[in-house]
């Protein structure tokens, strides 16, 4: 229609559509704003903690770490020894020992600033001469009561922090790397043991003047610990903390005990150029950490119980953090990364924005519940995969949003389009019962009126009456045609021969001289594959093409509007044989001749303006069906919106 | 004046309207003009159905809004629906439609066009004189749509078929159809239809093909 093309016209339209995606984006991003300010606020941690321990634990199994031999001193070795803490002189056998078997490091993860028992003088003897030996303090402590004195025979270089912080959850899932104590910077155990290591394979640790600068070996840079680092609100960070990636194995390093090395059970190849971690195993002595991101600890492991939570031994945990930094650099072995933190709401309301997409195209609660649960079922996928090479990506707000921008949106959509339907179906009721009771009436009173001549101002009346409430009707039936409806619910066939009648019943001057009208056949086009906006193109193109023969075309008197349909080819064609002026037959004006190469570029197919034989102009528009995925998956959208309402 | 139907026997007309009002209007006017006619009524659809089967009409006089089954609500849709199979069908009466909105008629253009039997359609509210002479129209094999329906004169494709076989190709009516694959039935209405559309009248003592193929020729429909 000529109002459909005009531009206050479209103004309105596009006007009508940003109305129609505010009322249902407007819900959606709200949830996808919820979720990501419960996130800011901490609310999330926690969940987000469960979820990041679930999948380290559900990685594949790996292999063992054959570089680390832990001596656990446990129950039995206490109750062969008779006392704890276990005396110096058993202490300083067990070292000999084990340096007479080569061992590249030893941690000492065993407060000994007091001496125990007797022995002391021939453990200071081993203490002192045992270069690649590190023992360990804590000096972390807020109040300083709390700290523990490194053993004073060590030279603070090869004394380790054995400081720990503990989520608020109580678990353990960081390990510190460094921190300033009293103006220098002090290295943990673990740091220490696995740079002894590395020295000899001629890998130097490298580090800048401030703790907090960044650690590195070679190439390999130890992932600072942020207080937004991942799922992590404004935890603590001081100093240099890595998140602890955890070796994915119920068995992941040897552990002998105290009785075994002592009595000679432990062969020297299992301890040469190994790192070797001394530490308390034993369950009645508090050294222990809470974890639910290992496949078994050594607790877990005698309990046949990996469920819930674990508690794993200081000197595990040892273990893990030294294991982790080795295998970084020897192995290339991942370390946990995390996106920056702007990178993850992206990430975030990403997926919420999928949703909502998702949830305006779907019309189906039921379609939008399943492709929401396809959806999940994809991110949790990614994530998993992401952990299992070391990157730990948000998963539980990612999910959230997913789901509270699906379904709100889904819901208030639903909601605002059982509106329209509902209104679309009273106006259709009240449009039949105009039709069916008084204009039906009043036709009959009409006819009856012819029977019985001379009542004329009660004819002239009565048809009057019937005008105005003709005029309702069509005023109502305008309704129900308005915008997109006219375009979703007419089929394109008869909307064509609507345009064609509407058009040629204009008063244009080359309509007068045509006699001979040689009327189309649009049928073909019902099931031609096309889009709203293709249809709408359509009906355009062949009102603007009639338009132009009426405008430009002189002494025409035949116009012929041919549509044809072969094999999957489609044509239309607009044939007059007047004498056309100059501007028409030049390609190159107007918006129209633009707009028909538009929509030739959206249906794939060929515009066309040339002479007519002998005179005359042939304005022609050839197309295939599309066989493009895109476009056919978006017919098949369109219609299912369109059988929808 | 019954060129449409070849058998002597009497002749059967269907009227289609829910509305008792029109019914009692349009009975007794179609049975004064064609006292030789059987005149039925149906008021839904399932009925005129029946009456079709027992007694093929020469013409239907049809209202568009009716309703599928006894008390089950009328609708435009529904009366469209059944013209279409109407049209489609074997039988090919002579249609008139009378409705108060002809509107949808309008993408059923090429089908009437080229449709079998005489096609008319008016404006329910129009005097009963008016609806007598489209009936006349229908039952010779015109066909007559209103002015928001037709705004000008058409030439369909199939009638200028008919045409360049008759005059170009120099075949008879029983070729032409032949070729075609339509009924004698149908060329002849054709050739009726063109007459309309030329404005040819027949008049005593003129040839009415060749006045066709004068007219035709002038206005350039063949070569």
């Amino acid at each position: 229609m000529p109002e459909a093309s005009s531009e206050p016209a479209k103004m309105a339209k596009l006007r009508q559509q940003a109305k129609i995606w505010r009322a249902g984006a407007l819900p959606g991003l709200a949830a996808i704003a919820c979720v990501t300010l419960a996130r800011l606020t901490g609310s999330l941690q926690v969940l987000e903690w469960m979820a990041f321990d679930r999948l380290l634990q559900l990685r594949p199994v790996e292999s063992a770490d054959d570089r680390i031999l832990i001596v656990g001193i446990n129950e039995r070795d206490i109750k062969q020894v008779g006392e704890h803490p276990i005396p110096d002189r058993e202490l300083a056998e067990l070292l000999q020992t084990l340096q007479s078997a080569k061992p590249r490091a030893i941690g000492l993860d065993l407060f000994r600033d007091t001496s125990a028992g007797s022995g002391r003088a021939e453990l200071s003897q081993v203490l002192k001469h045992s270069s690649n030996l590190i023992g360990i303090e804590a000096a972390l402590n807020p109040n300083n009561e709390l700290d523990v004195r490194p053993p004073p025979e060590l030279p603070p270089e090869r004394v380790g922090l054995a400081d720990v912080t503990i989520d608020p959850d109580g678990k353990l899932r960081r390990s510190l790397l460094a921190s300033k104590v009293d103006g220098k910077t002090r290295y943990s155990v673990s740091l220490l043991l696995a740079a002894m290591y590395l020295k000899v394979e001629g890998i130097e640790l490298q580090h800048g003047s401030r703790a907090s600068h960044p650690i590195q070996f070679n190439s390999v840079l130890l992932p600072r610990f942020r207080s937004d680092t991942g799922g992590y609100v404004n935890a603590k960070a001081g100093g240099n903390q890595i998140l602890l990636n955890f070796r994915a194995r119920s068995q992941p390093f040897r552990i002998v005990s105290l009785t075994d090395v002592l009595t000679g059970k432990v062969p020297p190849n299992l301890i040469r150029d190994r790192i070797v971690l001394i530490g308390m195993t034993a369950t009645s002595v508090n050294d222990t950490f809470m974890t639910s991101a290992t496949k078994g600890t050594l607790v877990s492991n005698v309990l046949n119980d990996a469920e819930q939570y674990q508690l794993l031994y200081g000197v595990e945990y040892q273990a893990h953090a030294t294991s982790q930094i080795v295998s970084a650099v020897l192995d290339r072995r991942p370390l946990i990364h995390t996106w920056l933190e702007g990178w993850e709401y992206v990430w975030i309301v990403s997926w919420g924005l999928l949703a909502m997409a998702l949830g305006l195209m779907l019309q189906s609660p039921w379609k939008t519940l399943s492709i929401l649960a396809a959806s999940s079922i994809c991110l949790i996928s990614i994530c998993y995969g992401s952990m299992v090479l070391g990157w730990w990506i948000p998963m539980v707000p990612a999910l959230m949003a997913l789901w509270a921008a699906g379904l709100t949106t889904s819901l208030f959509d639903r909601d605002s389009r059982v509106l329209l339907e509902q209104r679309s179906l009273t106006l259709k009721r009240t449009y039949d019962a105009v039709h069916n009771g008084p204009l039906q009436t009043l036709a009959a009173i009409l006819r009856s009126l012819d029977e019985t001549h001379g009542v004329t101002p009660l004819r002239w009346q009565l048809e009057s009456l019937n005008r105005e409430l003709r005029s309702v009707y069509e005023s109502m039936k305008q309704e129900l045609l308005s915008d997109d409806n006219r375009y979703v619910q007419t089929l394109l066939p008869a909307l064509l021969y609507q345009i064609y009648e509407d058009t040629l019943r204009r008063d244009l001057p080359g309509f007068s001289s045509i006699k001979i009208c040689v009327p189309p056949n649009f049928n073909s086009l019902a099931n031609c594959p096309l889009t709203l906006e293709q249809k709408q193109g359509l009906c355009i193109f062949l009102e603007e093409a009639l338009c132009n023969v009426g405008k430009h075309a002189i002494e025409a008197t035949r116009l012929d509007v041919v549509c044809t349909r072969q094999q999957d080819e489609w044509s239309l064609q607009i044939i007059d044989n007047g004498v056309s002026d100059l501007s028409y037959s030049n390609p190159h004006t107007g918006r129209g001749t633009d707009r028909a190469r538009e929509l030739a570029a959206s249906l794939r197919g060929k515009f066309e303006r040339r002479p007519h034989s002998p005179q005359g102009v042939v304005c022609e528009l050839t197309w295939r069906e599309s066989k493009s995925w895109r476009q056919r998956l978006s017919f098949y959208f369109k219609r299912l919106i369109a059988d929808g309402s | 004046m019954s060129g449409s139907t070849a058998n002597s026997s009497k002749q059967t007309f269907l009227v289609v309207d829910d509305h008792e009002a029109i019914l009692e209007g349009t009975v007794p006017a179609l049975q004064r003009a064609y006292p030789e006619a059987e005149v039925l009524t149906a008021s839904d659809i399932q009925m005129a159905q029946l009456q079709m089967g027992s007694h093929p009409p020469a013409l239907i006089v049809l209202d568009l809004s009716l309703p599928e089954k006894p008390h089950s609500p009328a609708s435009p849709e529904v009366g469209l629906q059944f013209l279409k199979t109407l049209i489609e069908g074997r039988l090919a009466p002579n249609i008139l439609v009378l409705s108060t909105n002809v509107q949808p008629l309008v993408q059923l253009k090429p089908a009437i066009n080229a449709y079998e039997g005489g096609f008319a359609a008016m404006d329910k509210s129009l005097p009963i004189r008016e609806m007598l002479r489209l009936v006349e129209l229908a039952l010779r094999g015109s066909i007559y749509l209103p002015p928001q329906l037709r705004s000008r004169t058409e030439f369909d494709p199939k009638w200028l078929e008919v045409l360049t076989l008759k005059f170009n190709e120099g075949l008879t009516d029983k070729a032409i159809a032949g070729r075609m694959h339509l009924s004698d039935r149908t060329i002849r209405n054709y050739w009726i239809r063109l007459q309309d559309a030329l404005d040819i009248y027949d008049e005593p003592g003129k040839e009415l093909r060749i006045q066709i193929e004068i007219a035709a020729r002038k206005l350039g429909l063949i070569h």
